[in-house]
């Protein structure tokens, strides 16, 4: 069972963004439920259309004021092995737009950037990808 | 499940039924300088039972089918209605059928839907 920690490297649309803190990568549906009248349970549970949404948190706050709200492309990011014998994990979303900008200046503390993202798609293919490092 | 003249078209999805009230047609007639009114009753008319539920199938070829099946019943004719509880309501007439939202793709194929019928007395 691998375990992983320690990002290695974050990229979005080919440029790297330093020193990240934190990614995290939310997929989400609304469930839509639904029952008949003689039932006091839903009974059936749709979802409503899927979002993918990726918080990054990181110190390189140069690199995240560099960017524009509206831009899109490949969000990339590895996240290593928790011990020696175990391999990294690769992740990946297609088509990220960036919709938030948010930088923390601190007066005693690192400054502090949180970018988010919501991806799109074909409409068949999931954005999100990810795969162990062989 | 609810069935049409004994036919299960909507099972694929949980669905509910509500008969609004019948309708008593009356002619009122009131009188200058008098308290009061004059009621005639003209007799029974129909009434609206509405139906709101979910298709879902596999295939999008399955649900329009299923679609299909429902809007054959839309012949002017009348038809035997029986609810989830085993109510059963007579000379029924379907007269609007329509996807309540688009149809939608996520575990599998669906839509909901409203469908009125018309019962006579």
């Amino acid at each position: 069972m691998n375990r992983y920690k320690n990002i290695a490297n974050v990229s979005f649309d080919g440029r790297e963004l330093l020193l990240p803190l934190s990614v995290k990568v939310s997929r989400q549906s609304t469930p839509l439920p639904a029952c008949s009248d003689s039932d006091i349970f839903p009974t059936s549970i749709q979802l409503g259309l899927p979002v993918v949404a990726v918080e990054l948190r990181l110190r390189g706050i140069a690199g995240a004021e560099g960017l524009a709200l509206g831009e899109a492309g490949t969000l990339a990011f590895t996240i290593g092995p928790a011990a020696g014998s175990q391999a990294g994990r690769s992740i990946s979303i297609e088509q990220a737009v960036l919709h938030a900008i948010e930088v923390d200046y601190q007066q005693a503390a690192l400054a502090v950037a949180v970018l988010r993202f919501a991806a799109a798609s074909d409409g068949r293919q999931d954005p999100f990808s990810a795969e162990d490092n062989l | 499940m609810s069935t049409l003249d004994g036919q299960h078209l909507f099972d694929s999805g949980p669905h509910t039924l509500r008969p609004l009230s019948w309708q008593r047609q009356l002619e009122r007639r009131s009188f200058a300088g008098l308290d009061g009114e004059l009621v005639l009753d003209m007799g029974m008319r129909s009434r609206q039972i509405v139906q709101q539920g979910r298709l879902q199938a596999q295939t999008a070829e399955i649900l329009q089918a299923q679609l299909a099946a429902i809007e054959a019943f839309q012949d002017g004719l009348t038809h035997a209605l029986t609810d989830n509880h085993n109510v059963s309501y007579s000379k029924v007439l379907l007269e609007s059928f329509e996807p309540a939202t688009p149809l939608n793709r996520g575990r599998g194929f669906w839509c909901d839907y409203t469908l009125t019928y018309r019962q006579l007395p």
